[in-house]
Formats: structure tokens, sequence, C-alpha cells
């Protein structure tokens, strides 16, 4: 039985290896703590890629 | 892990301490009417073993609130095979938590004890779709999965609502290049600007426009430079027009009134305290002040004044705000109104009048920042017409190409911000792509895990709902996840043999639904044990009814048989059920309660109390209304188990005798063997003992120790009678429902051989 945190991780590496999601999946596992995402984090990272730059990770 | 002890001292409604025993960790059944103190103990346990209690949060309180209303500090201590660990908490009245709150031992961390509650189990009935699926994640374990996917949702709503905002100004843009077009193509519009600009080289496509830059010599230069500085004017106009100072001029006010209030009551306090003046009363005003309301007082003010100050603090930012505002506006003016090509615009006169208004506001605004005076609450700007008519002289200007390279300098911007404005759209939609993508994946994890989850457990879930409801038109009873109900998990089952029903609102009772989750809380702790074997149930059969509170206890005690069950109840019947479907647990009720001091537990067997008693060296003489309570107790319990008739009497108010006269009855006439037992003849006498211990006249003699002593041996033997010393199990394991006859699981012990 696998717990939380080994299901999300597992999300966050089929994000990494998604064409689509890759740009943005470091950046959202930074914003993850565990326990919540941090939205600013997430927006700021959509932002940037949105203006063509590296999403902050 | 089990619970061998708990000691709750100060904690919600129990001030006084309170040991609650468990040996060897077996169950417990709390007897306990509302308001005593049951709920309690289960915070507590909730408190000792995660540091928090949920209702704290959802009612949005300090954990503070949690200690007595009486008490300074609350502590629950737990006791299991390897570790006696604690937490404490100290709170205030208004339950803020104050700091001090004890760690469990270092290295000893079993997780949360699993706790279900009566409100937990009502929530299915009550809440939304949303929170239901939230609840049953939770029960089922996963509700770390729950912001997990919220959050990448939301993300995914953000962006798409960022994507639509730029799809609008790839609009907005599009329709200012037509405008700018005036209904020509590009090509057309091109060739004719060029023409009367006088280019050498013709303007002929979009890309020609970007590049294209406007001559540095002949008439067109100082046309551009003046509507420069014109765009200059208005920016800066309407910058100063979007001040605002409100918050700096309030912010002034408060601060002087906080300011007066707090002089003055310090004044009064250095009164006191100047004279050395020995009384209550103010030596000059001879006005009764009381020294630590005046303190009070003090201190009040000196929180109102920083709290004005804070507020004067972060207006600040507003008047330097206006200042700078001010200045450029200053600086454009001064520009236009010293340009001399500028003679020909109507506001000059205006212009210049307002600047040498604006000077002086401009000082009046730096000396109220340093002095902090008021500030104008309207600024000196110009009218919107007056910049305009800016802009149409310089277009106007003079020489034959500077309104053709204007109109082509306007059109390449116009050209460049569709550009952008496209761009930008291409680039949230890449974007918003991404965390699309990002939401699918999640939403999959989650879906996945919750799939593997619902198969894990179903068939427990089924088993487990069977075996609490009985014969039911429900079949296959399941959990399912539903994209229909909120993309969540609900409960679903076939209704009368064909009709498949989700939510099972739909034709389930309150107490079905209750049923239903008792069902999957027990069947998450069989599939998925945590470190705890013990799970606590707090009120969760108030809306059962007889036969579903025994199937629970019977369902407790052959699926959960190695677990320790800690039951709070209210309900008699559901105590009854555990006496009789139960062996080994700890039955203990509230033998005493003040609204001071809580609940006082103690044994609720009358007869393990009298051994307690006897033990501790009560006097017998003070025994015999416990006694009494062990003869009608031990008496009853086959009557009533047997199913055997006694007189009917509406208040229940049988004595021991009526019990005991009953039963022999009941025996011979089914021709039981037990009815021949001499133990049914000597309780007589005990009966009769006990009650002269409860009448006690002075001339007859007083019960003794060896009384209560041989009562305690007849009553033992009187249980044993109905025993079968083959598969000890009692007379009444198995009955016949035409009959009414009983016998044992072996059928050793029936009517017929006993």
């Amino acid at each position: 039985v696998r717990s939380d945190a080994q299901i999300i991780g597992e999300a966050f590496a089929a994000m990494e290896s998604d064409d689509e999601a890759q740009p943005l999946a470091p950046a959202l596992r930074a914003a993850w703590n565990g326990n919540r995402f941090d939205e600013r984090a997430m927006d700021e990272a959509i932002t940037a890629i949105a203006r063509d730059q590296e999403p902050p990770a | 892990v089990k619970i061998l002890r708990v000691r709750i001292n100060g904690f919600r409604s129990l001030r006084a301490p309170q040991t609650i025993e468990l040996r060897d960790g077996r169950s417990l059944s709390l007897l306990a009417d509302n308001g005593r103190g049951k709920s309690s103990v289960v915070d507590a346990l909730e408190f000792w073993s995660t540091g928090d209690v949920e209702w704290v949060h959802r009612e949005n309180v300090g954990l503070g609130a949690l200690v007595h209303l009486r008490a300074d500090e609350a502590t629950v201590e737990v006791k299991t095979a390897t570790q006696v660990a604690s937490r404490t908490l100290k709170g205030t009245k208004a339950g803020d938590l104050v700091p001090g709150q004890g760690p469990m031992t270092v290295g000893f961390d079993p997780g949360p004890i699993p706790i279900l509650r009566h409100r937990t189990m009502a929530s299915f009935v009550d809440k939304s779709a949303g929170d239901k699926r939230a609840d049953l994640l939770a029960m089922l374990g996963m509700d770390g999965l729950v912001p997990f996917r919220a959050g990448l949702r939301s993300a995914a709503r953000r962006a798409a609502r960022e994507a639509d905002v730029a799809r609008r100004a790839v609009d907005g843009a599009n329709a200012a290049w037509s405008q700018a077009l005036g209904g020509s193509d590009i090509t057309t519009k091109l060739a004719d600007l060029s023409s009367r600009a006088q280019l050498a080289t013709p303007l002929v496509h979009e890309d020609d426009l970007l590049h294209f830059a406007v001559p540095a010599t002949g008439t067109a230069g100082p046309a551009v430079s003046r509507l420069a500085q014109a765009d200059e004017l208005a920016e800066a106009n309407a910058a100063l027009a979007a001040t605002s100072v409100d918050r700096w001029n309030r912010a002034l006010s408060d601060q002087a009134v906080a300011a007066e209030r707090a002089l003055s009551t310090l004044l009064d306090a250095g009164k006191h305290v100047l004279s050395g003046w020995p009384h209550d009363s103010c030596p000059l005003c001879l006005v009764e002040q009381p020294r630590d309301e005046l303190s009070s007082r003090v201190q009040s003010r000196a929180a109102e004044l920083a709290a004005a100050d804070a507020r004067f603090a972060a207006a600040a930012t507003e008047a330097a705000g206006r200042e700078q505002a001010t200045i450029r506006f200053g600086r454009a003016l001064r520009a236009v109104v010293d340009d001399a090509r500028n003679t020909d615009w109507g506001h000059l006169e205006e212009a210049r009048d307002g600047l040498a208004a604006l000077r002086v506001e401009a000082r009046l605004t730096v000396e109220a920042r340093r002095e902090r005076k008021p500030l104008n609450a309207t600024p000196r700007t110009l009218p919107a017409a007056a910049v305009d008519a800016l802009r149409d002289a310089a277009v106007r200007a003079p020489g034959e190409t500077a309104p053709a390279l204007l109109e082509l300098t306007q059109l390449r911007a116009h050209l460049k911000a569709r550009i952008d404005a496209e761009d930008a759209a291409a680039r949230r939609t890449s974007s918003t792509a991404a965390i699309e993508a990002a939401a699918r994946i999640g939403d999959a994890a989650v879906r996945k895990a919750i799939d593997d989850a619902i198969a894990e457990v179903n068939d427990t879930l089924a088993e487990f709902y069977g075996k609490l409801v009985g014969p039911s038109p429900y079949s296959d009873v399941r959990l399912e996840y539903r994209d229909s109900r909120a993309g969540g998990v609900d409960f679903a089952f076939v209704w009368d043999g064909d009709e498949e029903v989700c939510p099972p609102q739909r034709v389930m009772s309150e107490s079905q639904l209750g049923a239903l989750g008792l069902s999957l809380f027990l069947a998450r702790l069989k599939v998925k044990p945590p470190q705890w074997r013990t799970l606590v149930l707090d009120d969760v059969v108030t809306s059962f009814d007889a036969v579903h509170r025994t199937r629970l206890v019977r369902l407790l005690e052959n699926d959960f048989g190695d677990w320790q069950i800690i039951l709070c109840t209210h309900d008699a019947q559901l105590g009854r059920a555990i006496e009789d479907e139960t062996s080994g647990w700890a039955r203990m009720k509230v033998t005493s309660w003040t609204p001071a001091d809580g609940p006082v537990f103690g044994e609720s067997d009358p007869r393990r109390r009298l051994r307690q008693r006897l033990q501790q060296g009560h006097a017998p003489d003070e025994l015999g209304g416990l006694a009494r309570q062990a003869v009608e107790q031990a008496l009853e319990r086959p009557l009533r188990r047997m199913g055997l008739r006694i007189r009917h009497d509406p208040g229940n108010q049988y004595s021991a005798d009526e019990y005991r006269r009953a039963l022999i009855k009941g025996l011979v006439d089914g021709g039981y063997a037990h009815a021949e037992h001499a133990v049914l003849r000597r309780l007589a006498t005990d009966g009769t003992v006990t009650n002269r211990a409860c009448h006690f006249k002075d001339h007859e003699p007083g019960i003794t120790e060896a009384d209560l002593d041989l009562l305690l041996e007849d009553l033992d033997e009187l249980d044993s009678i109905f025993v079968c010393d083959t598969c000890e199990r009692p007379t009444w394991e198995v009955q016949d429902r035409r009959t009414r006859r009983c016998q044992c699981s072996c059928g050793a012990l029936t009517c017929a051989s006993a």
C-alpha cells in the first residue's frame, strides 16, 4: 500500500516526463511543501513560462 | 500498541485528576449520561496522540480552549506497554494557547489513535458532496491527496482565467489596428503614407513598418518630440489625479486624538506616582480612581497610541506618492510651457497659472510630510481637453511630411502592440496547457490511488455493513469513484435486487447512513491496520435500534477480538449488549459529577464494585445497596437472555426475589434442570440478607463481611450453572425462534440435558 507522499512523488515524476507539463514540473514540485501548494510560487512559475522565462524552481 | 492507563487532569470538563486503568490493554465501555465527560476523554486521547483536536480548528478557537474553564493547565498521560508519555498545555479563558506544550517522548510516535465520533458519521448526511468526499478520503487515509489535487486544479483554473484575459487583449489590439488602418489594407496604407512622408524607400510589408525609424533630419523629428512631450504630460496628469491622501489625513487625525488621550491618562497616573499618596483617591482632583483601574487605562491608551502610530507609518507611503506625482506633473508641465513651439497651444496661460500653483502645492506637500500636516484631498491637475489640444497642436505642426511620419509611428505602435498581445496570448496558452496537463496527471494519480484503496476496502465494507444491519434490501454495498459526484467518492449499492443507487440518501435513513460510515471506518482499520490496536467509538449508535446495537457489539467481539475497543456511550441498551456479548471488557460509568470538578469514573458492574469496596475495607453496612444491585443483575441476566417471562411492571421495578421466582418458574416450565439447583434456593436467603442491610434496624443483626463473601460466591456459582462445561458457551447461545428453547453451542447444555 502506497502512502500519500509516494503517490504524490510518482505524480510529480509523471509530470516531469510529460511533454506538456514538463516545463512546469520542477517548479510545482518545489511549490509543494508536503501538505499544500504555495499558490504564489505556482502562479509565478506559470507566469514565468508565459513570459518565456525559466520558471523559478 | 494498546493503552494500559490514561490519566487526565484539567482537560475540558475533567478538572479533577482521573485515572482509567485498562489492565493488559483490555477494552472499555464508558457509560455516562449526556454532558458527563465522555467526549472529553475522547478529545484527550486525540490531543495526546496528535497534539491537536479537530473541532478546535473548525470552531476557530485556540488549543487553550481545551483547558478546563477553572484550571490553568491540562495534562493527558497515556501508558502503553513500552512508554509512559504525556502532553501538557496551558491556556487562557479566552481559549488562547500559552506556550508550554510538552512533547511526546522522543522516538515514540505511533500516530493518531483511530477515533470515530457520532458527528463524523452525521457528516455523511449533512455535508456537501465536496466535503463528504474529503471526509471519505480522510477515512480511506488519503486526506493528504485532497490539497494536492485541489491545489493543481485551482492553479489550472487561475491560469485559464489569465489566458482568457490575454485573448481579450489580442481582440483589443486587433480592433485598434483595424481602426488605425481606417478601412484600407496594409499595403495600400503603407504606400499612401510612404508617399506623403516622402520616404526614399517606400514601406511595403508589416515587417518594413516594424523596422521603420523616423528620419533624424527634416521636419518630422520635432513633431515626434512634441508628441512625446504631450504624452508625458497626459500620463503625469492622470497619475496625479489618481493619487489619494485619505489614509494619510485620517491617520493624522487618529494619532492626534490618541496622543491627547494618552497624555491625559499619563498625567493622571503621574499625579498618583509623584505624590506618593497612599490612598486610592487622586490627591489633586480628589476623585476616586483605583490604581489598578488607572494602570489598565494607561496600558490601553499606550496600545491605542502604538496602533495609531502604526497606521500613520502605513499611510506615509501615500503622502510620498502624492509628492512624487506632483513633482513629475510639474516637470512635464514646465517642459511644455517653456517650449517655444507650443505658443499656439490654446491652454498656455492656464498652464502657466497652474505651474505657479503647483510649485506652491509641491512645497506644501514636502512640508506636510515633514511636519505631519494634512494634505489637499483634491490635487491640482489639467482638464483632459487641454492635454488633447496639446496633442492636436503637435500633430498639426508645420511641414508637409510630419503628419504622415507621425501616423507611421502610431501605426507601427499599433502593429507592435498587436504582435506583442498575440505573443503573450500564445505563451499564456502554452503555460496554461502545462498546468492543465500537470492537473490531469495529478488527477489521474489521485484517481488511481483512490480506486486502489476502494478496491482494497470494498469487500470488507460490504461484509461489515451486512453484519451491522442484517437482512436488508441493500446489496453490493460499495464505495465508487464517480465523476458525476463532484469528481469524488461516494457510497453506492443495489436496492431491492436490481436498482443501482447513488447517493445513498435516496433510499437510506440516517441510521443506515451512519451504519455505512461505521462500516467504512471499521473496514479501513481491518484492511490497513495502523500501529495502534486501539480504536475509539464515541456515541456512534445514537440512531441505531436495539438489534443493530447488539450486532455492532458482536461485530466488534468477533472481528476485532484482538483489538482494544474504547466505546463511549450514554446508551444503557448498548451497555447491556456489551455485558451480554463480550468478555473481559472493563466497564466504567460516571459515579459522581459536579460542574466544577467534572466526572468521577468508577467500575460500572455492581458485583465488581462490591468486590473492590470489600477489598478497600469499606464497612459491610455501607454495601447493602450495592449487594442488592449485584443480586438483581445476576438474576435478571439469564431471565432476559433465555426469554423467560416475568410479571409486567411498567416501571421495570423488580425486586431480587421477583427475579428469582420468575427465573425458577421459567426454568421449570421450560423443562430446564437448572431450576433444581441449590444456588437458586440459597439466593432467597442472600436476597433477604441484602434487604436487611438496606433497611438496617438497630434491633436486628447487621450484614457482615462473611455474608457478603458468601453472596459473591453464590453469584459466581449462579453464572456457572448457565455455562456449558464442554463448549464453555452459555445456555442461551442458540435459541429456537419458534419454541424459544435455548441451548449452548455444542448442544450439551439444553433444556433436556441440563
